[in-house]
């Protein structure tokens, strides 16, 4: 029968419909350019026309674990040493975060490495000062947890060269670093697709996030916009916003490979993306000025569109995780209760007789659908960033498919009521776990 | 610099978003279609069963002290009333998941009731003719007025699992009293005010009544005790 739950579904396909089905129109409408971009990564090493100085900021915040290798990483960067400043903000940690840094400044002859030292104020107040201390050009981000490839920064810059002065960050293509568990073999999955959207946003000029791990700024516009947001959960993202705000340009390079540590459970995953996710509903808000507004181009008009659409996605998902999967169960399970769980009984001359008619096929032909565009998007996600589909063996997929995104999507959930519950109380000391 | 809206391609995929979305609801549409045939040519059947049957009856009628025939008769009785159960039970799921034809849905339905009705009124009449031995009950029901309802489905097709051809289930979807005559005849007679209500054997049991609640009134209107009965018997006690 057409109740409210169908229309619910339908409406909810059509919007689904669009938006993917736009994706993949854009990319291959751009198939060419994107074939020439591959081209152009493979050829090798492009050169730059100059080399301009650039500093690279890490906010620390208890990072003893991982400090190391991050400040090497960049240490090891392919650019000239003297261009490259190296600062590093001891956010109060309580931990042996100090002095590791210090004994690398002492090791490190050739590498001009910086500590500097904060009472605990968070990340966007660590960036803001090292901001106000550096003498770089571009000034990059880099998470404590993350590790930068030594071709990343020149690959970047090219892109700036490529752009005119109103190219404000360039984002990199972040990976997961070494993924062990499930889970974070399940984000490995996801933020390669992650990275081909990236790449196609890039193109509508609608990114709206610099992540943490290595995104590259002109310092001189974050200056003029006044630096970053130090109370705001996802002050990556509110910078974004405020770039597109003032129709400065965000562009993604997708060859530019930075790995970052993922949440390896369920509880680190949780705060993870709760933040993400209740600084994305609270920057969403304060920028509500720019949803729908031609003045914001593709960004206004279709881009915020779709993350509000990505909002009550995630509630559907929800709902109809609950309506068409728990309660069928526990109704199953109420019968059996019903009869005293005699299940021989039960049992007994069961006919196992397929009639195909009894099939909604109205719904299934939506599954169908949705699959295939799905596995579309996914497998030209891992050519676009060069991953192969079955590096972890072929058991991962069906479950990424089936039970990953419903996780995020109760996390999703949750994150929003926790805001609703405790408002917008914690810090983010720079780690993504 | 303000940014650029790329309109054409927002139509264009918007074209071909409503292409794959009609062609889903065409799909939909045409099962449904399909639903509607197949419930149609089943119900056929049974009309042909009923005729077979209804001839079988005027034959034990006709020819007094003709109880051999009584096997033949009951085993088809048996096997047509299996067969309307089943296909009633199809086209139940028929019409929770078609999104179009509720009308043809309905008629079909009554069809059930009717169906239903007429071998019920069969059954009671070859019982006293041929002394059968087994029970039958009367399942008033409704979709819409009784949210209960489907909790004594659960377990009146349990008691048919456990007791097979011994025991006739009728059920009788009163959402279609408005348009059934037949329904609000039996409903007087048998003074049926809420849902669920069975008549088991002329008796009336308002309610939802449970696994140990059914099973003395069934088991108690056999003739002869019943083997399954006391299985059942002894289990009950137990979990008390």
């Amino acid at each position: 029968m057409i109740g409210g739950v169908e229309v619910l579904v339908w409406a909810m396909y059509l919007l689904g419909l669009y938006f993917t089905i736009f994706w993949l129109y854009a990319f291959l409408e751009r198939y060419e350019l994107f074939s020439e971009e591959a081209r152009g990564s493979a050829s090798g090493k492009k050169k730059l026309g100059r080399y301009p100085k650039v500093s690279v900021i890490i906010p620390a915040y208890n990072a003893e674990a991982t400090i190391r290798d991050c400040i090497l990483s960049v240490a090891n960067l392919d650019y000239p040493k003297d261009r490259l400043e190296i600062m590093v903000v001891n956010d109060g940690s309580t931990d042996s975060t100090a002095s590791i840094v210090s004994e690398l400044i002492r090791s490190c002859k050739g590498a001009d490495i910086k500590l500097m030292s904060q009472e605990n104020l968070g990340k966007g107040a660590a960036m803001n000062n090292a901001i106000r201390a550096c003498s770089g050009e571009f000034f990059a981000c880099l998470d404590s947890d993350s590790f930068v490839e030594p071709e990343t920064l020149q690959k970047m810059l090219h892109v700036f060269e490529q752009h005119d002065s109103e190219l404000a960050i360039v984002t990199p293509a972040m990976k997961v670093f070494k993924p062990k568990s499930f889970l974070q073999k399940f984000q490995r999955l996801e933020y390669i697709v992650t990275l081909f959207s990236n790449r196609l946003l890039s193109h509508f000029d609608a990114l709206y996030v610099a992540p943490g791990p290595f995104s590259l700024y002109r310092k001189s516009i974050v200056t003029d916009l006044g630096g970053f947001d130090e109370h705001n959960l996802t002050e990556d993202q509110e910078i974004g916003y405020r770039m597109q705000k003032h129709n400065y340009r965000l562009k993604h390079c997708f060859d530019a490979y930075v790995y970052t540590t993922a949440p390896s459970n369920v509880g680190q995953l949780y705060r993870q993306r709760s933040r993400w996710w209740r600084g994305s509903l609270l920057n969403f808000v304060s920028y509500k000025s720019l949803f729908l507004n031609p003045k914001y181009g593709h960004f206004g008009v279709f881009q915020l569109p779709m993350i509000m659409l990505g909002y009550v996605t995630v509630c559907f998902v929800v709902f109809f995780f609950t309506y068409f999967t728990i309660l069928p169960w526990w109704q199953r399970f109420y019968e059996l209760y019903l009869v005293g769980f005699d299940l021989p009984t039960l049992l007994r001359g069961i006919k196992l007789s397929f009639d195909v008619l009894r099939y909604d096929f109205g719904k299934v032909f939506i599954i169908f659908t949705l699959t295939a565009l799905a596995i579309t998007t996914f497998l030209l996600a891992h050519r676009s960033s060069r991953e192969a589909v079955f590096k972890h063996g072929l058991v991962y997929l069906p479950f990424y498919f089936l039970f990953y995104y419903i996780l995020l999507s109760f996390i999703y959930v949750a994150a929003a009521v926790q805001l609703v519950v405790s408002g917008r109380k914690d810090k983010w000391l720079g780690k993504s776990i | 610099m303000a940014g650029k809206i790329y309109l054409r391609t927002y139509i264009v995929v918007g074209f071909i978003s409503l292409l794959v979305f009609s062609l889903g609801f065409l799909l939909s549409v045409l099962i449904d279609d399909q639903r509607l045939v197949r419930v149609e040519k089943a119900t056929k059947v049974q009309e042909l069963n009923y005729k077979s049957l209804q001839f079988q009856q005027l034959y034990l009628n006709t020819l007094t002290n003709n109880t051999d025939s009584c096997p033949v008769f009951e085993l088809s009785l048996q096997s047509s009333i299996n067969s309307l159960t089943d296909s009633l039970e199809r086209m139940e799921g028929y019409k929770v998941s078609a999104s179009f034809n509720q009308a043809e849905f309905n008629e079909l339905a009554r069809t059930y009731v009717l169906d239903n009705l007429r071998y019920w009124l069969f059954s009671k009449r070859t019982k006293e003719l041929c002394d059968l031995d087994f029970v039958s009950v009367l399942y008033f029901y409704s979709d819409e007025k009784c949210g209960i309802c489907p909790d004594q489905g659960v377990i009146l097709s349990y008691y048919k699992k456990l007791l097979g051809d011994r025991l006739l289930v009728f059920p009788i979807n009163t959402d279609l009293e408005a348009s059934e005559a037949a329904i609000e005849m039996l409903k007087r007679r048998y003074n049926v005010t809420t849902y669920p209500t069975i008549i088991v054997e002329d008796s009336r049991y308002e309610g939802v009544v449970s696994k140990s609640g059914l099973m003395p009134i069934v088991c108690g209107s056999f003739k002869t005790p019943v083997e399954e009965c006391s299985a059942i018997q002894s289990e009950i006690e137990e979990a008390q």
